[in-house]
């Protein structure tokens, strides 16, 4: 049977931001369909490069944040193309290296870390005026100042675990924030990546049970990697956090871990990217958290600063010093395919690198 | 005592003379203080210091440079070429001062690509030269090498990473050395050269000198406006945080004078104040400067000795001065004492007598020095005898007679004038608690001022004792009430050292004892302010190189991108090897970030602002993921009994049909069949009559003959991992959720088929006819012409394989077989459509080849004759996803759970009534969860409700996050809690509609501010218009709600 893959293949190239999906059979030869993304240009407003930019889990509330000292809020709506500035939240009291935002189960809360060694965390609240009018108010409702260093990474635990935030700092810490008691109560890691923490991810909750019959214990995970070259997997026991494995690969410093989210999946997967310009894929086979094998995806041409999976699992954005996306998704074949770039080169080099 | 400390005295100059020709940038004096080198641009001259000739110019060189000097400095080893080294610009040139004081150039080094910014001999090799430059590296030269004069290569290149701000040779170890960027202090091994062999983050902005104190100290000046002492985590594990002196401006310099604790100190000037000024501290007592040189605009300062101290300056003014140090200026300093031999000084010279000076510093070991007396009594002993003669100290010389009528021992006048002595110049922080001076016992404590956040301040206080035998002997100390944070050790050893030393030189201690005291209580305090106020402001070298592009995924199919504009293309430093991958690269480009404001460079970023260079892209990138929104609203997720399913599924089939999915569309028509065909067996029980042997009640759990049908739930479950499998989680989510049958047992009793029980009878005949693993399940087929004959051997099949789970190779061929037929069957157009449809999700692998027809073939085709078009499609679908089933399950079994524990928990037979084995149901449930999880972000909470509906394991995990919100009525007319829809008290309803006064019953709604309400219907319409409670009460419940939740 000749079998062609239908192939996806779409353009992300900078600055232009040009992204056109052009769905093309291989097996004609010719273009089947061509459909153009909806695409929404926020301009943020920053006064200096954006360091990271999260939409909220609904998908209509875009914070950025800068290296200007602030966060920014805007309400995106990607259908209609609308977008409005709501908010910019000031306090930190240097660059804002990334925000994430809380599952809305628990208001609508965004956490912010800086290079001022703190974490804030922000909390929008409504107020219906007496004429009716909702007035939006960000305020930090809490302010983490644990930190020696910058911290450089934060990430909500999923939220079956309740409010938790990771932070990873380059003071070599990784501080566990939990919201217990309508207080914050902060457990930290010392020492868990030496020279520093860059990035911190969190298991997801629901990891699909192949078990038939037992209802595992639910574990608390998460990933960080940092300037010792490793990724870390921690696990909760008895209210501490130990080290459960260490994932050797990298040659440089890790700088992002992006744990694969559970909707579908049949793995635990880890992609971790590094200034070695390698990013990997750690895969757990036996699903026991202990033995992961690595998988290396590609070399790129710079440093690869971002990874980050898409809802189900199977597409890997990657971004780098070069300023440069692309996407990544697994084939039946089991090689990563990188299905964004317009020209064939990538997957060349793909294979001229494995 | 007439210089008591605190006054600090304003010294001039003795000498000054200008040399406005020079234009000199730098100056150094050599070794022997005879030559001062003033180096500029276009001259280099030699000055001689000595007296007769004093501030002659010597030599003049006409240098004829095009950058300006940026350093320079005399080599220090004795008995070697006296030779100078000056840095400009990336080169640095080594010059020999010959015997008839000329300048000859011996070499030029250009080893550097950037601006060279300290160099420092080693004090211990006379050819060794370390420089240091923007371009991130340290180079070491050996001068003598040839390597130096063939290649003008360094011997060594540390890579710093970040551009070091200065330089320093360890004064005792020629291995060591320091280099400093940013906060951030650098030890280096030279003979491990690779990387540093600490780090010491002293100060949260850039520290401007760097001076070893002492051999594992390291003193640093910074624009935090602090100097601090720092030891090597390597000698000082625990405590290597020391003193730290706080001044008004921005620190430039800070270098141990040569007599005692002496500290020079130079400020950044600011707005042409007197900050510039040069300060002398005594290490022990920060709290104000023992003398401050009236010079302005230092650009260099050095320490000559004659028969006093001098300092020697050169100032922007182009003038060199001499300042003579008064000699009781250097006693406060601990460096009066003059039997100690001093040797001449420059600026960054060795002096032994530094070393004591900060001997405290480096003094961590327990044990006493040697010679130190011990106390020679237990401190509380009154005994008064007198103490033998004992030769003066320069610090007796200083204490008054005591007027005092009791006859005192030696250590109680000495004490009781000390104690007069200090206590004016005692800290507010410090209070005396307890002075038994005759007992010689004193008690003070630290009362650390109240936070304003409501923490307790940090306390601890000290009681001394001190031995008869004080101030030759050292007294004993004990830490009273620390609050936790104070290292009662640290104090403890601190202390003791103090006391030590002044014990050894027969002084007094008790102020050096108090002044360490409140060092270490204030450094504890500034470590707490230091979190919460600093925050640094340069580049730090382990803080990862900023992100300035990234594309991250988003809610459900959003790709959130941004990125760096195109102007902007590459901020990198001039090390081509990549991105950066630390911060400290942007350092010049941050330092100017920070001080934006203060120097007035904003213009960079008015630029970056009216170019709009920070934009975000936000893609919706659904069309890649394979559901989508549109299906999610349009699907069934819920039936409410097993007859509607067939419907929903043909529903579905429709939606995706219309929503241009029509490779699903094919699967729930697959899905609506077997839906069908469940309900049939169930309703018609005729149907099964052909197998009909015996008529005998079997057991209900083996009565389910649609689980053991491979069109039945096998299908069903392998279409739904399939989906699941390529993240498709709305289909498999969607499909797990219709056939979950929630409650097995009421349809049952609604349908009363008990009828059916025939068919599984035979079953249950084959089942015992055919015990699992027995050879091919294709030799039971008795003559089989019959569609439900057909259907039999598959289920014997599927049975068996229920209860070997990991040899399911028949069952594969089995399929094999099917698709094998359909291949052969199938002609052309009904192939093509449907495998198109199926390629892009599907991996099908080319099965024709090597499987010839087996005996299934015949039993096939009357099935296809038999049921049609539509069935064909199912035998179809069956095949190839079974195989991919096969696949999924098969890997999902070696990589999940492990064969073993497959083997150890068989799958129990799926009961009557269900489709899917409630075995799995924990897996339906991730899957269900997924999708919930994706119509929550789509904001379908009516679809994603009804698809939490059908979970069948509730784990609760609605933790207890925060404290719950606990309704409880109250009854209006008794004011009594009430449980239940009645009052116990007064036996009426307890909730009233406030609108129509009758009993609230059914759907009501309160307000959880007043607690008025009623009707929903009612109180929907009450508020559509209104904000206040309908009763009257003043509540404003619209507003007041959304209060109460916060």
């Amino acid at each position: 049977m000749d079998r062609k893959q239908v192939l996806l293949d779409y353009v992300a190239s900078y600055p232009d931001h040009q992204l056109s999906l052009l769905v093309a059979s291989t097996e004609s030869g010719r273009m089947s369909s061509s459909t153009a993304f909806t695409v929404a240009t926020v301009d943020t407003g920053h006064e200096d490069m954006i360091h990271d930019a999260q939409m909220d889990f609904l998908g209509t509330k875009l914070a950025t944040c800068s290296c200007d000292k602030t966060v920014r809020v805007f309400d995106v709506n990607i259908n209609h193309g609308s977008q409005t500035f709501v908010a910019e939240l000031k306090g930190h009291e240097g660059p804002v290296w990334q925000v994430a935002w809380a599952h809305p189960r628990y208001d609508t809360l965004l956490a912010s870390c800086s290079y001022d060694r703190k974490v804030i965390i922000w909390k929008e609240t409504t107020e219906i005026k007496p004429d009716g009018k909702k007035v939006v108010k960000w305020d930090a409702s809490f302010v983490y100042e644990g930190h020696d260093s910058s911290v450089n990474s934060v990430c909500w635990a999923p939220p079956e675990w309740g409010l938790m935030l990771a932070c990873g700092s380059s003071d070599s810490s990784i501080t566990v924030l939990s919201y217990v008691n309508d207080r914050w109560v902060a457990s930290k890691i010392p020492n868990a990546h030496t020279l520093g923490c860059n990035a911190v991810t969190w298991a997801p909750a629901q990891a699909p049970s192949f078990d038939k019959t037992n209802e595992v214990q639910p574990v608390k995970r998460f990933a960080s990697g940092g300037c010792d070259n490793l990724v870390k997997i921690w696990r909760e026991e008895n209210d501490q956090w130990l080290e459960e494995v260490k994932l050797e690969g990298h040659s440089d410093w890790v700088r992002d871990v992006a744990w694969s989210p559970a909707a579908g999946l049949t793995r635990m997967k880890i992609a971790s990217s590094s200034q070695d310009r390698r990013v990997i894929i750690w895969t757990n086979k036996e699903s026991d958290g202990i033995s992961w094998t690595p998988e290396p995806l590609h070399v790129f041409d710079d440093v690869v600063w971002h990874v980050s999976w898409n809802f189900v699992g199977d597409v890997l954005a990657v971004s780098g010093g070069d300023n440069q996306v692309s996407l990544w998704k697994k084939r039946e074949t089991d090689s990563w395919e990188c299905i964004s770039d317009s020209s064939k080169s990538c997957i060349q080099n793909e294979q001229r690198t494995l | 005592m007439t210089t008591s400390g605190t006054s600090s005295r304003y010294g001039s100059e003795n000498f000054a003379r200008e040399f406005r020709d020079l234009q000199a940038t730098t100056m150094s004096v050599d070794r022997t203080a005879q030559y001062a080198l003033l180096a500029g641009r276009k001259y280099l001259a030699v000055i001689s210091l000595e007296f007769p000739t004093a501030d002659k110019l010597l030599y003049r060189l006409a240098y004829g440079g095009k950058y300006e000097i940026s350093i320079s400095q005399w080599s220090k080893i004795e008995n070697s070429p006296n030779s100078v080294a000056i840095a400009s610009s990336q080169r640095c040139d080594i010059f020999e001062l010959s015997d008839s004081s000329e300048l000859r150039c011996l070499h030029r080094l250009k080893g550097h690509t950037r601006v060279i910014t300290d160099l420092d001999w080693c004090p211990l090799q006379a050819n060794l030269l370390a420089t240091c430059s923007f371009d991130s590296y340290v180079n070491i030269w050996d001068l003598r090498s040839p390597r130096i004069i063939n290649t003008e290569k360094p011997q060594f290149s540390l890579s710093a990473l970040d551009g070091a701000s200065q330089v320093k040779w360890n004064k005792v170890e020629q291995d060591i050395l320091a280099s400093c960027d940013g906060g951030h202090v650098k030890i280096w091994d030279l003979r491990k050269p690779s990387s540093p062999t600490e780090y010491i983050a002293a100060h949260a902005s850039k520290i401007n000198g760097l001076e070893w104190a002492s051999k594992d100290t390291i003193i640093t000046a910074a624009q935090d406006c602090t100097v601090k002492f720092s030891r090597l985590a390597a000698n000082n594990p625990n405590k290597t945080r020391g003193p730290v002196l706080s001044l008004t401006a921005p620190v430039w310099r800070a270098r141990p004078a040569p007599f005692g604790r002496g500290i020079v100190t130079q400020c950044v000037p600011i707005l042409r104040r007197d900050s510039g000024l040069l300060s002398l501290w005594d290490w022990r007592r920060f709290t104000s400067p023992v003398y401050t040189f009236q010079a302005h605009d230092i650009v260099e300062f050095a320490w000559k000795k004659n028969e006093s101290f001098e300092l020697l300056t050169w100032s922007r003014d182009q003038t060199l001065r001499m300042w003579t140090l008064p000699y009781e200026i250097v006693e406060l300093c601990g460096g009066g004492d003059g039997s100690r031999p001093q040797c001449l000084l420059n600026a960054t010279g060795d002096d032994s007598a530094l070393e004591t000076g900060v001997e405290m510093l480096d003094d961590d070991d327990d044990e006493s020095p040697s010679g130190s007396p011990k106390p020679e009594r237990p401190p509380t002993s009154l005994s008064r005898h007198a103490f033998g003669k004992k030769e003066r100290s320069s610090s007796e010389r200083r204490s008054r007679k005591s007027s005092s009528p009791t006859p005192l021992t030696r250590r109680d006048e000495v004490l009781m004038n000390e104690y007069d002595l200090i206590s004016p110049d005692i800290p507010e922080t410090i209070t005396f608690d307890q002075v038994e001076l005759e007992r010689g016992l004193l008690r003070f404590s630290w009362v650390g001022k109240l936070e304003t956040k409501g923490r307790s301040g940090v306390i601890a206080g000290v009681l001394v004792s001190f031995p008869l035998g004080y101030p030759a002997a050292a007294p004993t100390f004990l830490v009273t009430n620390a609050s936790n944070e104070v290292d009662k050790n640290q104090i403890l050893k601190s202390l003791r050292n103090v006391a030590q030393q002044n014990a050894k030189k027969n002084e007094t201690c008790l102020l050096a004892c108090i002044n360490m005291f409140v060092s270490i209580m204030q450094s504890i305090k500034t470590l707490d302010a230091e979190s919460a106020s600093e925050f640094p402001t340069i580049g730090v070298s382990n803080v990862p190189f900023p992100r300035t592009s990234g594309a991250r995924f988003c809610s459900v199919g959003m790709l959130v991108c941004f990125g760096r504009p195109s102007y902007l293309r590459r901020i990198k430093s001039n090390t081509d090897s990549g991105t950066p991958r630390s911060l400290s690269a942007l350092g010049p480009f941050l330092s100017q970030l920070a001080h934006e404001n203060e120097d007035g460079r904003s213009r960079r970023s008015r630029r970056l602002e009216k170019k709009k260079a920070n934009i975000v892209t936000v893609f919706d990138v659904t069309p890649m993921l394979p559901f989508n929104r549109g299906l999610g609203e349009d699907y069934y997720h819920i039936v409410s009994n097993p007859f509607a399913r067939k419907k929903a599924c043909c529903e579905n089939a429709n939606s995706a049909k219309n929503g241009k999915k029509s490779s699903v569309a094919h699967t729930w028509q697959a899905a609506s069949i077997v839906a069908d065909f469940s309900n049939e067996s169930t309703l018609n029980p005729g149907m099964q009559h052909v197998h009909d042997m015996q008529m005998a009640d079997v057991d209900d759990d083996e009565a389910n003959w649609i689980s053991y049908h491979p069109l039945g739930s096998d299908l069903i479950h392998s279409m739904i991992t399939h989906y699941a499998k390529h993240g498709d989680v709305q289909t498999a989510g969607t499909m797990a959720c219709l056939f979950t049958t929630v409650d097995p047992s009421s349809f049952h009793v609604g349908l009363g088929v008990r009828v059916n029980n025939e068919s599984h009878k035979s079953i249950n005949q084959n089942k015992h006819l055919k015990p699992p693993g027995m050879g091919s399940p294709y030799h039971t087929v008795h003559g089989s012409d019959t569609l439900h004959g057909v259907i039999m051997n598959p289920i014997t099949d599927t049975y068996s394989r229920q209860h070997r789970s990991n040899s399911w190779s028949d069952s594969l061929d089995d399929m094999k077989t099917l698709t094998t037929m359909y291949d052969g069957l199938a002609s052309g157009g009904m192939n093509s459509g449907f495998m198109s449809q199926q390629g892009g999700i599907m991996h099908i692998s080319d099965t024709s080849s090597g499987l010839g027809p087996s005996n299934g073939n015949t039993s096939m085709s009357s099935l296809m004759n038999g049921r049609g078009s539509h069935h064909l499609q199912i035998s179809y679908s069956n095949g190839s996803i079974s195989k991919d089933l096969d696949m999924t399950m098969s890997l999902s079994m070696d990589g999940n759970c492990g064969s073993s524990s497959t083997d150890e928990k068989p799958l129990l037979p799926i009961p009557r009534g269900y489709i899917l084995n409630p075995g799995l149901n924990s897996l339906y449930d991730c899957y269900k969860k997924s999708y919930a999880e994706i119509l929550y972000r789509w904001g379908l909470l009516q679809q994603r409700a009804e698809v939490l509906k059908t979970l069948t394991l509730i784990t609760e995990n609605h933790m207890i996050i925060r404290a719950g919100v606990d309704f409880s009525i109250e009854c209006r007319h008794c004011h009594q809690v009430v449980k239940g829809p009645f009052c116990q008290q007064c036996k009426r309803v307890a909730s009233i509609c406030a609108i129509c006064h009758l009993p609230a019953r059914g759907l009501s709604t309160f307000c959880s501010a007043c607690g008025h309400g009623g009707h929903s219907a009612h109180m929907l319409s009450w508020f559509k218009n209104k904000t206040m409670c309908a009763t009257g009460c003043g509540c404003h419940c619209i507003e007041e709600n959304t209060r109460v939740f916060k």
